[in-house]
């Protein structure tokens, strides 16, 4: 949440990426490789291995693209591995996080190694410890220096210095490029206390000017702000793994028919027109139309429907989707970048590109403060020139004045009420994977739900039993069920939980075959006889002689009107009845909804269902507002349109499950996934909510609200001690008594915030 | 009519039909070499050019690309 900013002056001096590079047979073709990769603008070195067909390129992100890269490979005659580039690209930014930390740990620690001493010491002294100890020459000296202080000032610049130089680095570069921009943030503040005191010390350990050192001040500052910085980078979300997530899904072969002869190749090499077979429990390889066969497809992981869709020829397919019963034969239509699982990729990509970082808490407050803060040194100096005439008073007293407002404990404010907020959520089941999703959180205003699987199931139950002439509900039931007694299939288990719920007691049918794609045929037993059961869609019915009734299709047409997925029951060519199923709201999402409006929070529903079944479902909801109708595609424009229409810190939150979900996961201010949900959505999502529990959204909200109240609270307490003692400085009064003020103070608004931070993790969240 | 030259010279660094096709497109973008012959066994390569480039840009082009030619088979 505090500065290191996302942005472009946050970007890792280099990257390195590995390409798979397709066509080298010789040495010298390695060699051809380096030669056009290093004439790339931007690259900074390459080496390529012929053995592993691998290329290693270190390149400077702001001036070279991968995709140039790719270009220069591909125009010299070679090749580069298709998909593999964004996993490539995803290595290079998980490497560059990986590193990013190492350094932050390398620097807080180098800075808390050093600082602390220079603390002890320079307390020592100045609480009158060391005079105690080794005679009045170590007394804390204001007139004149002794030898035996000087030489403890040398020690204390010997500690800080290299604090100064290694742990100060990095707020030295960004203070700088945040002026260039003409901001003042977090890190400006930092690097203008820590310079203020250290050159300070070093004036008067140089003997250019009188008074104390503050030495400690300026090592404390920066090692316990670095500490904050690393704690923070350690919570700052992964980066985009759910790309990679979605590349896996695509089966890495697939068995191809060419000139007559099924083979395996790699899932790269099909080309557009090649027919593909496919066989039961085995993924689609790309999107295509079925040319042979039938069979149903679950197709979850990409839409989020729950239930399998029956395809035959001439439907299409998509690629990452599951083959449940049939053997299917498509033609591939679109391979590589075109895919729609490509599709998502780019669009999460996008979304996850185009989302502006947020201006940390820590770093608004610093944009204020700064100014000011400096003014009050200008006027000090003005004032104490003007007044005394004496130059050098003057001076002093308007560094004390910058020396004493740079808030230590400002870098532990932020990360501690983020740390202890993350801690909290994790164990309500509330998972939030960066700090900033906390915060944005906070200022929830929209909440934008997928249906399938978040509102609703996510699987079929039994929700109508309807029986033809003489037949009963429990006969259709019951007979169903024993047909069904071993199927997989979503429609199958509903069913037997339905038939058990009625206490139906069902026994294996003595035969049965699955015809895919359509349903189930079954003998079974029925008291003493023994019944040809049949179970399926109508097209099932038709293809076995079984004739609807007038009576019958009305009603039939009627459940599947109400939004029912139907399932006909016939015994002996005779239909009996009719199974409605329909996916149906969670039971508590009525409650988590009605939560959320209660805190004023708009709930909109998002589904590519048919805006009637949609409006039913949200009727029973409680929902605000139904957008219904809309591509997988489409999803995240919904969003990034809702989300441009909120002004000022009000944020949008989307809440879904499925891979279609994820673009507009990504592109919402907080994406919230449900735990049971595609792990590509996990990864695209800020948060995730383990109980799959609609209510844990309203929950989640009310702890980023309490998290950031600490924040806040941590923010004014680190600021607190250092704005009182702004005046004393500025009234220069500061110099006789300022070393143990600008200590209380450090220790003071450290205990307090770190204390702030405790408390907030006994409170209870409602 | 043009003035045409024509070399024949071995490239001992030629290993396979890519070191051949990079040859091929590197001296293709010489403006004025017409036609480019290669043999990946003899490792004899046969280079047609025009007035508007010269035997010496076509050799410095080759030592770029790694692959220096060694001997002028024939002239």
């Amino acid at each position: 949440m505090t500065s290191f900013q996302p942005s472009a002056e946050a970007l890792p001096e280099t990257v390195q990426v590995e390409l798979p590079v397709v066509g080298m047979t010789c040495a010298n073709c390695a060699l051809t490789v380096e030669r056009v990769v290093r004439r790339v603008p931007g690259v900074a070195e390459v080496s390529v291995n012929l053995a592993t067909e691998h290329a290693q390129v270190r390149y400077h992100p702001g001036q070279a693209a991968l995709a140039e890269i790719v270009a220069a490979i591909r125009k010299a005659g070679y090749d580069v591995a298709e998909s593999t580039e964004e996993i490539a690209i995803e290595d290079a930014e998980q490497s560059a996080r990986k590193a990013e930390i190492a350094d932050r740990r390398r620097r807080a620690l180098f800075g808390l190694l050093f600082a602390v001493p220079t603390f002890v010491i320079s307390m020592s002294r100045d609480f009158g410890l060391f005079a105690a100890m080794f005679g009045e020459a170590f007394a804390p000296a204001h007139a004149h220096i002794t030898p035996a202080n000087a030489a403890l000032n040398l020690v204390l610049f010997a500690l800080a210095a290299p604090v100064q130089a290694f742990t100060g680095l990095p707020f030295y570069v960004h203070a700088f490029k945040a002026l260039r921009n003409r901001t003042a943030n977090m890190d400006v503040l930092v690097a203008l206390g820590a310079t203020a005191a250290f050159g300070w010390s070093l004036a008067v350990l140089l003997g250019l000017a009188h008074g104390h050192v503050y030495f400690e001040t300026s090592a404390l500052i920066l090692a316990l702000i670095s500490v904050g910085k690393y704690l923070e980078a350690r919570a700052k979300g992964r980066a985009s793994e759910a790309i990679r997530k979605l590349m896996q899904l695509a089966p890495k072969t697939a068995r191809v028919i060419r000139n007559g002869v099924e083979q395996e190749i790699p899932t790269s090499q099909i080309r557009i027109g090649d027919v593909i077979v496919v066989r039961p429990g085995e993924r689609i390889a790309t999107d295509g139309v079925v040319v042979g066969g039938h069979s149903s497809v679950d197709e979850s992981a990409i839409t989020g429907e729950s239930m399998p869709r029956d395809k035959g020829v001439g439907d299409r397919v998509i690629g990452g989707t599951l083959n449940v019963d049939g053997v299917l034969r498509y033609e591939a239509t679109r391979v590589g970048r075109d895919t729609f699982l490509a599709q998502i990729v780019r669009l999460v990509a996008q979304a996850q590109g185009s989302k502006a970082p947020i201006q940390a808490l820590a770093d608004r407050v610093s944009a204020v403060f700064v100014p000011t803060v400096i003014a009050i040194a200008l006027l000090t100096f003005a004032g104490w020139w003007l007044l005394s005439g004496n130059g050098e008073r003057a001076l002093i007293n308007a560094v004390a004045v910058l020396v004493v407002a740079c808030p230590c404990a400002l870098g532990l404010a932020t990360p501690t009420a983020i740390m202890v907020g993350m801690g909290k959520g994790a164990e309500i089941g509330v998972l939030f994977k960066s700090s900033a999703a906390l915060e944005q959180l906070a200022h929830l205003k929209v909440a934008v739900f997928d249906k399938t699987g978040t509102l609703t199931q996510g699987r079929p139950s039994v929700q109508a039993v309807i029986a033809f002439g003489e037949a009963t509900p429990e006969r259709v039931l019951n007979l169903a069920a024993q047909a069904e007694h071993a199927s997989e299939h979503p429609i199958a288990q509903a069913i037997r939980a339905a038939a058990e719920a009625r206490g139906l007691a069902t026994q294996p049918p003595e035969w049965f075959q699955a015809v895919p794609g359509r349903g189930i045929l079954a003998v079974v037993r029925e008291g003493e006889r023994a019944l040809r059961v049949a179970v399926g869609n109508a097209t099932l019915m038709h293809l076995q002689g079984i004739a609807l009734d007038q009576a019958a299709q009305h009603r039939i047409q009627q459940l599947r009107a109400e939004g029912h997925t139907v399932a006909i029951v016939a015994a002996e060519g005779q239909a009996l009845g009719a199974i409605g199923l329909m996916d149906t709201p969670k039971p508590e999402a009525h409650d988590g909804l009605a939560q959320l409006r209660a805190m004023g929070v708009r709930t909109i529903m998002l589904t590519g269902d048919h805006r009637q079944a949609a409006q039913a479902i949200a009727y029973r909801l409680g929902i605000d507002e139904v957008i219904a109708e809309v591509l997988p595609t489409d999803k995240a424009d919904h969003v990034s349109r809702l989300r441009a229409a909120l002004h000022g810190p009000r944020t949008l939150a989307m809440i879904g499950d499925g891979i279609n979900d994820a673009p507009a996961l990504a592109a919402a201010d907080v994406g919230i996934a449900m735990a049971r949900g595609a792990d590509v959505a996990l990864e695209a999502a800020d948060v995730t909510l383990v109980h799959n529990d609609v209510r844990d959204v309203a929950r989640a909200v009310r702890l980023a609200q309490q998290t950031l109240r600490g924040v806040r609270q941590n923010l004014f307490w680190a600021f607190f001690y250092n704005v009182l003692l702004i005046p004393t400085a500025a009234l220069g009064v500061f110099q006789s008594y300022g070393p143990i003020l600008a200590a209380g103070a450090m220790a003071f608004s450290s205990l307090f915030v770190v204390g702030n931070s405790l408390r907030l993790r006994r409170l209870p969240i409602r | 009519m043009k003035s045409m030259e024509r070399r024949t010279v071995h490239i001992p660094a030629i290993g396979c039909e890519g070191c051949i096709r990079t040859i091929k497109l590197a001296l293709s973008e010489i403006e004025g070499v017409r036609e480019v012959q290669a043999d990946v066994n003899t490792k004899n390569v046969t280079i047609v050019w025009d007035e508007r480039t010269s035997w010496d840009a076509i050799h410095a082009c080759l030592v770029e690309i790694n692959y220096p030619p060694q001997a002028v088979v024939q002239a």
